[in-house]
C-alpha cells in the first residue's frame, strides 16, 4: 500500500464522475489545441505563399482575386495578360522567378493550367509517382494524382484540349502525357499542367485550320508554328491569365511593383498585403469563431470547478478518515493531488487526441477547400505553450481539493453531513483565494491586449519583434534581431511596412529590439526588448499618399549596459513613402 | 464550549465507557484524547505525553503510533478493501511496505473476518464492517483504543461479540479502552464517565 496507491483507488472509485470530467476537458482543451493549431498552420501557409511568390502580376480587375485566383483557385482566371510581360519579366536582372499562368482550359472536366516548369518548385512538393515534367517548348502535359485516375490515363497516351473561352466554339489540341504527380491532397490533383506555349500552339493551330478550312493537316500545322516560334526565340501576341513573380531583393520588389504599376491594363498585387487584407475582411468570422472557442473553454472551466467542488465535498470524509489514521496534512495534499492530476493527465492525454483529430480534418479542408498548404501539427508553433498553459491552469485548479482537504479540520468532518459544513465553507475559501487572483490576472492580459500591450500570453513572431504595435500596420522584411550586432555599433535598420489605409493615420510607431544574450520565458516568448516610440514625420506634401508600401531607414545604435540591457538609441529616422 | 469542567484519569488496561446523551460531549472528548481536537484549556496526557504542546505533525506521528481509533459506524474507506483499509493504517503508522500486507491478514484472521479481506465495505454486513474497523484501528498496535458508539449498528448478537473484544482488548492485552455509548452495560466497563451539558457529572469505578 502506498500514497499513490490510495489516490489510484479513489479515482477508480468514482470512475463515472472522473470519467466524465476527462471527457469535458479533453473536448474544451482539444478544440482550443485545434484552434491554436490551425490558426498557426493558415497562417505558417499564407505566408508561405506570400514569401515564395511577393508580387502578383494580372490583368487590371482587383487585387484579390488576382490572389486568390494565382495562389489558391479560389477565384477564376481569366487571360488578359500580355505574354511579353512575362517575357520582359523572365529576363529582368531584378527577378529571381517568374511563373505564367494560363487558366480557362479543360480536359473531360478536368482544369488544364498552362504554366512553366517553375511552378513545381521546390520539387519535394509535387513529386511524381510517373514519368517527368513536361519540357517548357513541347506538347506534353503532366496529370494531377485525381486527374489521371479518372481519365485512366499514363504515361504516353494522349489528352485533347478544349478550349473553353467565353463566346468561343471547341477547339481541339493534342498533348502527350509525359508524367503523372503523385496526390498532394489539394486541388492540383484534379488539374492537369502543361507549357504555356502548347496552349498557345493550339490556339495557332486552330486559327490556321479556321483559315485553310483544312482538319487533317493539323498535325503538321503544328509542327509547323512550332518551329517557327523556336526560330523566334520568344512568344508574342499571346495572353496568360497571370504571373508569379519572386524578385531578388525588397528593393527589387519595389522598383518593379513601381514600374508596372504604371501600366493602367495591369494589376499588381503584392502578395503578402492582399492576404492581409482578405484577413481583415475576414477578421469578423475569425472574432466570431474565438468567442465560440473561448465560450466552449469557459464551460469546460466551469465544468470542471463544478466537478472539482463536487469532488472535495464527496472525499472530505474519506480524507478526514486518513486524517483519523494517523495521516498527515502533507500526505493527504499529496494523495489528493494525485488523485486529480490522474484525472487531470488522462484529460489532456485524451485531448491531444482530440486536438489530432480536429487539426486532421482542418487540414483537409485548408487542402482542399481553400487550396492552402498548411500543416496542421499539435507539436510545433505556439500549441505546446497552450498546451502547457492549459495543464497549469488545470492542475491549479486541480489543487483547490487537495488544498481544502490539507485544511480541513477532521473532526468537523466526521461529524458533519457529507457534503455540508466544514468541507465546503473550507474548499470555497482556499477556491476564492485561487480563483480571484486568476480572474484579476486574465483581466489584465485581456485589457493590455486591448490597448495594444505586449500581453503576458501574446507570442512575439518575427514580424512584431522587429516592428509593431502601430494601428492597422503590417510589418515586413525588417531585419531578424538575431542579426542586430550588439557589440556598440551602429546600425542601419532598413525594413519595410504595408500600410493598408491613409499611411499618415499613422501616428506613432514603436521600433523593438531584442536582446538575444537575455533568456527568454519559455510558457509566454516574453523577450527581454527595449522600445523606442518614433514618430513620422507628416510633410504636407505627401498628405495625400494613397495606401501602399512604406519604407523606413533609420539609424541606430545598439549598447549594452552594464546588467546587459540593451539600449537603444535612435539617432535618425526617415520614413519615405513609395508609391 | 463543547466540553468543560472534565477532570479524568484512566488507569492502563482499562476499559472505561463514555455515556452521556447526544449532544454532551462523548465524541469532543475522543476527537481531544486523539489529538484531533485541541483543548481552547487544560491539559490532556495520553501515555505519558502532553499533547498540549505538540505541534501538528507531532500529533499526527502521535496518533498513528499511539492511537487507534474505532470510528463511529466503522467509517471505512469505500473505494479500498478490507485488507486495504488495514494496511492504510499501517502505511500512516511508517510499517514497511513489506510487512503491511502480513499483519494486516493476521488482524483480519485473529477477528475471524479474514475470508473477506478482498471485499470491498459496500459488500459486507454491519457486523463485519465493524470487525473491519476494528482491525484497521488495532493494525499499530496501539495502547490507546477509542470507540465511538461500536455497538450503535449492531444486532444484539453483534453488539454482544464486540463488546467481548474490547473487554479482552483491555484485560488481556492491557489496551487502554475508552468508549464513547449510550449503553454501558452491556460492555461491563471497569470505568464509566457520565457527561451532562458538556460536563462531567461522575465517575464511577
Amino acid at each position: 500500500m502506498s500514497i499513490f496507491h490510495i489516490a489510484w483507488r479513489l479515482v477508480l472509485s468514482r470512475s463515472l464522475h472522473h470519467g466524465v470530467t476527462a471527457l469535458v476537458l479533453a473536448l474544451g482543451l482539444g478544440l482550443m489545441l485545434a484552434t491554436v493549431a490551425v490558426g498557426d498552420a493558415a497562417r505558417g501557409a499564407v505566408s508561405a505563399m506570400a514569401a515564395r511568390y511577393p508580387l502578383v502580376v494580372g490583368p487590371s480587375g482587383g487585387a484579390v482575386p488576382l490572389v486568390l485566383g494565382s495562389l489558391t483557385r479560389l477565384q477564376d482566371l481569366e487571360a488578359g495578360v500580355e505574354a511579353d510581360v512575362y517575357n520582359l519579366l523572365l529576363a529582368d536582372p531584378r527577378v529571381e522567378v517568374a511563373v505564367p499562368l494560363l487558366a480557362g482550359h479543360a480536359v473531360c472536366g478536368h482544369a488544364l493550367m498552362g504554366t512553366s516548369a517553375a511552378w513545381f518548385e521546390p520539387r519535394e512538393r509535387f513529386p511524381l509517382v510517373d514519368g517527368r515534367l513536361f519540357e517548357e517548348d513541347a506538347l506534353e502535359v503532366v496529370l494531377g494524382a485525381s486527374a489521371a485516375e479518372s481519365l485512366g490515363l499514363g504515361v504516353g497516351d494522349e489528352v485533347t484540349i478544349e478550349h473553353q473561352h467565353a463566346g468561343a466554339p471547341t477547339e481541339p489540341g493534342r498533348l502527350k502525357v509525359v508524367g503523372v504527380l503523385a496526390s498532394t491532397h489539394s486541388d492540383t490533383d484534379d488539374t492537369l499542367f502543361c507549357p504555356i506555349h502548347a496552349i498557345f500552339h493550339s490556339h495557332e493551330a486552330h486559327a490556321h485550320e479556321r483559315e485553310h478550312g483544312s482538319g487533317g493537316a493539323r498535325h503538321h500545322d503544328y509542327e509547323h508554328g512550332h518551329q517557327d516560334h523556336h526560330q523566334q526565340g520568344h512568344v508574342h501576341a499571346r495572353a496568360v491569365s497571370s504571373i508569379l513573380v519572386r524578385p531578388v531583393d525588397d528593393d527589387a520588389l519595389l522598383s518593379l511593383q513601381e514600374q508596372l504599376d504604371q501600366d493602367a491594363r495591369l494589376e499588381v498585387a503584392l502578395t503578402g498585403q492582399t492576404l492581409r487584407r482578405i484577413a481583415e475582411q475576414l477578421a469578423g468570422g475569425g472574432r466570431l469563431l474565438g468567442m465560440l472557442v473561448g465560450g466552449v473553454v469557459l464551460v469546460t472551466f466551469l465544468s470542471l470547478l463544478l466537478a472539482v467542488y463536487g469532488s472535495s465535498l464527496m472525499q472530505s470524509r474519506e480524507v478526514a478518515v486518513l486524517r483519523v489514521l494517523g495521516a498527515r496534512r502533507l500526505q493527504v495534499l499529496l494523495i489528493v493531488s494525485s488523485a486529480t492530476l490522474m484525472v487531470v493527465l488522462a484529460g489532456a492525454g485524451a485531448a491531444l487526441g482530440v486536438g489530432w483529430v480536429l487539426a486532421a480534418l482542418a487540414e483537409g479542408v485548408l487542402r482542399d477547400q481553400m487550396g492552402l498548404d498548411a500543416t496542421v501539427s499539435l507539436l510545433s508553433g505556439r500549441v505546446p505553450a497552450y498546451l502547457g498553459i492549459g495543464l497549469l491552469v488545470l492542475v491549479l485548479v486541480g489543487l483547490l481539493p487537495a488544498l481544502a482537504a490539507y485544511h480541513l479540520q477532521a473532526a468537523e468532518a466526521l461529524t458533519a453531513p457529507v457534503g455540508s459544513g466544514s468541507a465546503s465553507r473550507s474548499h470555497l475559501r482556499w477556491s476564492m483565494r485561487f480563483l480571484v487572483p486568476l480572474a484579476v490576472f486574465v483581466w489584465a492580459e485581456q485589457m493590455m491586449s486591448l490597448h495594444g500591450a505586449e500581453g503576458f500570453f501574446r507570442p512575439l513572431d518575427a514580424e512584431s519583434l522587429a516592428l509593431f504595435g502601430a494601428h492597422r500596420v503590417w510589418t515586413s522584411g525588417a531585419p531578424p534581431p538575431e542579426l542586430v550586432d550588439l557589440d556598440g555599433t551602429t546600425v542601419n535598420i532598413e525594413g519595410f511596412m504595408y500600410v493598408l489605409g491613409d499611411p499618415w493615420e499613422v501616428e506613432e510607431f514603436y521600433l523593438v529590439a531584442l536582446n538575444p544574450r537575455l533568456p527568454r520565458c519559455p510558457f509566454c516568448y516574453r523577450a527581454p526588448t527595449r522600445h523606442e516610440r518614433i514618430l513620422v514625420r507628416s510633410p504636407d506634401e505627401v498628405h495625400e499618399v494613397a495606401p501602399g508600401l512604406v519604407r523606413i531607414e533609420g539609424l541606430l545604435s545598439l549598447q549594452p549596459d552594464e546588467r546587459d540591457q540593451l539600449v537603444v538609441e535612435l539617432e535618425r529616422l526617415e520614413v519615405v513613402v513609395e508609391r | 464550549m463543547a466540553l468543560q469542567k472534565t477532570d479524568l484519569t484512566v488507569p492502563q488496561g482499562t476499559l472505561c465507557a463514555v455515556v452521556g446523551l447526544n449532544g454532551t460531549g462523548k465524541s469532543t472528548l475522543l476527537h481531544l484524547v486523539s489529538g484531533l481536537l485541541r483543548p481552547d484549556a487544560g491539559t490532556i496526557r495520553v501515555a505519558g505525553v502532553m499533547l498540549r504542546g505538540l505541534a501538528e505533525t507531532d500529533l499526527d506521528r502521535f496518533r498513528a503510533r499511539n492511537v487507534g481509533y474505532l470510528l463511529q459506524g466503522g467509517q471505512l474507506m469505500e473505494c479500498l478493501t478490507a485488507e486495504q483499509n488495514v494496511m492504510a493504517a499501517l502505511l500512516f503508522a511508517s510499517e514497511p511496505r513489506s510487512r503491511q500486507r502480513t499483519r494486516a491478514h493476521a488482524l483480519l484472521e485473529e477477528l475471524g473476518i479474514a475470508h473477506r479481506a478482498r471485499h470491498l465495505p459496500a459488500t459486507l454486513s454491519g457486523g463485519e464492517r465493524q470487525r473491519v474497523a476494528l482491525a484497521r484501528a488495532l493494525a499499530n498496535r496501539p495502547p490507546l483504543l477509542l470507540a465511538d458508539e461500536p455497538l450503535a449498528s449492531l444486532d444484539d448478537e453483534g453488539a454482544l461479540a464486540m463488546s467481548s473484544l474490547l473487554r479482552n482488548l483491555s484485560r488481556d492485552h492491557r489496551m487502554t479502552v475508552l468508549v464513547a455509548t449510550h449503553r454501558p452495560e452491556r460492555l461491563e466497563p471497569d470505568m464509566v464517565l457520565r457527561l451532562a451539558r458538556h460536563r462531567q457529572e461522575g465517575v464511577e469505578a
